[in-house]
């Protein structure tokens, strides 16, 4: 069930009132809202919800056997069984196929030909989400940052159907805890709940959908067609997309949790106003980045051990943050632009320092316009289909000068406005959603409905399913 | 179970801690849903014509009648308060058809050619870079991929200029939701292309509307309407010299979605055959070569897999649709094989019975 669709308009507003009507019998509430995140979820196959009441099991039998047991060897190795059995599963569905043929053409390489038992595993939609949610909840309890729950919280925690397609990836510790609370059905954060689904209706429907069909799909598919102006604008239109349909679903799962009473991090903070690649992660799927850095980057030894283990740890975890998005060794070489960049920019961050250099009037100009054109030449390795479409599309830049035809008033100013707008101060948003929020609710209620108007007539004829839901 | 007052955000973990509501009323539950009645009520009025095109679009059946039943009354009732304008006056700023999907079209609407008119002969010509093949490729979801195949390895042969217009979630079943035979008629062949590429049927395994009675893909009611579709495109497409292409679908995961897919290659391949300007590629030649069933994976150059087809068991993954265009650019050049050098026609294939289909 997609989220800007009639489907869920209906499903959501019963999932609201039963909620909030069976939020004074706390078991009762989570169990109407477990069943509604697994209906949600079996919208797409309900053989997936299996696969999703099995990782619940699992995942809480092994935290609950790290808090029982009294010896750390024990509680190390159920530590260890529980990260392998949710890595093996992912694995299994994620990059079974991808494996097996990249084993199968390194063979080939040096003389070697098999025939690998080769399988089209259908992906779990969100199968990469709930399984990060898993492990920080088994490896959170192991380093006792957090309890492990009654089994009932857990399974609603894991299968909350607002972020369990494609995030944010909600923490055990962040979510848990408002599952005992009892919120106050007379004070909603209605306002900016219907700012952030309204904004990501709008980011999804209509400029996701509007630049893709413009420009980047045409650009992307055949690049021996197009002008550099055009694949500069493909390019940039990209980066565009990307952000307006992550960030406009992220949105809309953390308004639809809000009017439900609960709140989930923060996913997106103006990232394309970054001025360095390391300022990017912070704002860019924070969730993810904060997880990479917990899970990922410190247990490898994140800054410590001097300056070498230190790159070599920012390199592996972003190569890694890219692999978990696809079974493709262009995301691996997304990631690794990213690992490198980081990389890069600290080395001459120190070597600055050092020279006593000061920055300059210009610098933060300089240093958002390479930030956010790295950034950008990532994202070619990200969304082409290849490396040999990515290679074409990267020299045609360079070489095939001209204007085309795709690159028109209304896709620069599309492009431009996103990404301005990510500069616009937040106070002024605050103000307007705070006067929106002391209206009458007939001035509310036609707000919105002017807002449904809007982005129904701008919008494309049905919706495409979001970028993020193939990771 | 354990309750706690509502905690202030202080006491949250620091993410949590975002988006100033400082200034924010907060709303009770009841009045969220009064507010989201109203808007949801004037927001259908205002987008009433769209609600009634998603309730057109929905297969025939008893949902469709019932998604209709709702949007009637309320697109009657919005054009009555004129609410239905304003939408109107945005879809027609950015040049769109405000009433696109709301017309109660059964038919196709385009007409297949008198039974006395000159029969359409292939006539090719050897292309230039001065003077390319003009190639049009169409058709539904399915041509995206295989589309974009042809229309890259066309047209790096410099000789050809290729259009490329899928349509998705489209066919010949439902010209209530996209009237192909139209389309073709009204905006592709008025330009001319001496080559056309299409695919269809992946959406067309539906249930479709005869005389204002739904019948299901394997009655032979629905087996002749399709027919007479298919039939009718082919002739619409055939004329000014043009060779027609039309791919044939490949075998599906699913084993009764392939069956269907079955009774529809069935159908063009046998339309095709009896017209002479229009050429079926059989796919599953190409994506099954054994003749076997559906196999996601097929060996590439190097006789290493490759992965054909993408996860939902339908659609080709870009290799795949790479493979299905060198079939389909192979039946070009057959064609080509048989131009005379310098422009003129290359052959004047006379059918041996004229098109049968009738309007």
């Amino acid at each position: 069930m997609l989220f800007p669709t009639f489907e869920f308009a209906v499903f959501f507003s019963l999932t609201f009132v039963g909620s909030w009507l069976l939020r004074p019998r706390p078991v009762a509430w989570r169990w109407f809202i477990l069943a509604a995140s697994y209906v949600f979820y079996a919208w797409w196959d309900p053989r997936f919800v299996l696969l999703l009441a099995g990782s619940t099991v699992v995942n809480q039998a092994a935290a609950a056997a790290i808090a029982r047991l009294p010896a750390p060897a024990a509680r190390r190795a159920v530590l260890i069984v529980a990260v392998v059995a949710n890595l093996t599963v992912l694995g299994f569905f994620k990059y079974y196929g991808f494996f097996l043929t990249s084993v199968t053409d390194a063979l080939a390489g040096i003389g070697l030909h098999t025939s690998p038992p080769l399988l089209q595993v259908v992906l779990p939609i969100g199968i990469s989400f709930f399984t990060f949610q898993a492990l920080s909840y088994v490896i959170d309890t192991y380093r006792g940052d957090t309890e492990p729950s009654p089994t009932l919280d857990f399974a609603v925690y894991l299968s909350f159907f607002p972020h369990l397609v494609a995030g944010p990836i909600v923490r055990a510790r962040e979510l848990l805890p408002q599952l005992n609370e009892r919120p106050d059905p007379r004070r909603i954060d209605a306002a900016l709940a219907f700012r952030l689904i309204f904004a990501g209706l709008f980011k999804k429907v209509v400029v996701s959908s509007f630049v893709a069909t413009a420009i980047v799909e045409p650009v992307f598919a055949n690049p021996g067609q197009h002008q550099n102006l055009e694949i500069l604008f493909a390019v940039y239109g990209y980066a565009v997309q990307i952000y307006a349909d992550f960030s406009g679903y992220t949105d809309i799962a953390i308004g639809c949790a809000l009017l439900l009473g609960l709140r989930f991090p923060q996913n997106f903070d103006a990232p394309y106003a970054a001025t360095s690649i390391q300022s990017f992660w912070r704002k860019w799927h924070m969730t993810l980045s904060f997880w990479l850095r917990d899970y990922l980057y410190i247990p490898l030894g994140g800054n410590q051990g001097g300056e070498h283990r230190m790159r070599r740890n920012l390199l592996l975890t972003m190569v890694i943050g890219g692999l978990w998005h696809g079974a493709a060794w262009t995301f691996v070489v997304w990631g690794a632009i990213h690992g490198l960049a980081l990389v890069a920019e600290r080395a001459w961050e120190q070597r600055q320092q050092a020279l006593g250099v000061v920055a300059g009037r210009w610098s933060p100009v300089l240093r958002w316009a390479v930030t956010f054109h790295v950034v950008c030449l990532a994202w070619v390795f990200f969304r082409a289909e290849s490396f040999a479409k990515a290679g074409e599309l990267l020299w045609r830049l360079l070489t095939a000068w001209g204007a085309g035809t795709l690159v028109r008033p209304m896709l620069v100013f599309v492009v431009v406005a996103m990404v301005a707008a990510q500069f616009v101060p937040a106070g002024f948003v605050g103000r307007a959603q705070a006067v929106f929020s002391r209206a009458a609710p007939v001035v509310q209620g036609v707000c919105l409905a002017l807002g449904l108007l809007v982005i129904d007539a701008l919008g494309p004829t049905g919706v495409a399913p979001f970028i993020y839901f193939q990771f | 179970m354990v309750t706690s007052p509502r905690p202030t955000p202080s006491r949250r973990p620091r993410t949590l801690q975002y988006h100033a509501t400082a200034g924010d009323r907060p709303l009770a539950a009841g009045r969220v849903i009064v507010v989201g009645i109203i808007a949801f009520a004037l927001g259908a009025l205002l987008n009433a014509d769209s609600l009634y095109a998603l309730a057109n679009r929905q297969p025939f059946g008893w949902k469709r009648t019932l998604a209709r039943g709702v949007a009637t009354p309320v697109r009657g009732l919005s054009h009555l308060t004129r609410l239905n304008e304003p939408r109107a006056a945005i879809q027609e700023a950015i040049g769109r058809d405000p009433e696109a999907g709301t017309r109660s079209v059964s038919k196709v609407t385009a007409t297949t050619r008198p039974a006395d008119a000159p029969l359409p002969a292939v006539r090719l010509r050897q292309p230039t870079a001065d003077n390319p093949l003009k190639l049009w490729v169409g058709g539904d979801s399915m041509v995206q991929e295989v589309g974009t195949s042809v229309v890259e390895k066309a047209t790096d042969r410099g000789t050809v200029t290729a259009d490329l217009d899928y349509r998705i979630s489209t066919g010949l079943t439902r010209p209530d939701y996209f009237d192909w035979p139209a389309h073709l008629r009204d905006e592709v062949l008025p330009a001319r292309p001496e080559v056309v590429m299409i695919m269809f049927g992946a959406n067309d395994a539906q249930p479709m509307e005869v005389d204002g009675k739904p019948y299901a893909v394997r009655t032979p009611e629905w087996q002749a309407e399709y027919r007479r579709r298919v039939a009718l495109t082919m002739d619409l497409l055939g004329g000014d010299g043009r060779l027609v292409i039309w791919v044939g679908q490949p075998t599906m995961r699913k084993a009764e979605f392939s069956e269907r897919m079955d009774i529809l290659d069935e159908i063009y391949r046998r339309e095709a055959a009896r017209r002479p300007w229009v050429r079926f590629v059989d796919s599953r030649s190409v994506l099954a070569p054994d003749g076997g069933g559906y196999s996601a994976y097929l060996p590439g150059e190097d006789g290493q897999p490759q992965l054909a087809r993408q996860s939902d068991g339908i659609h080709l993954s870009r290799f795949g649709a790479d493979r299905l265009a060198d079939a389909v650019l192979a039946a070009l050049d057959k064609e080509l094989a048989q131009a005379p050098k310098g422009g003129g026609p290359a052959s004047t294939t006379r059918p041996s019975a004229p098109p049968t289909t009738t309007p």
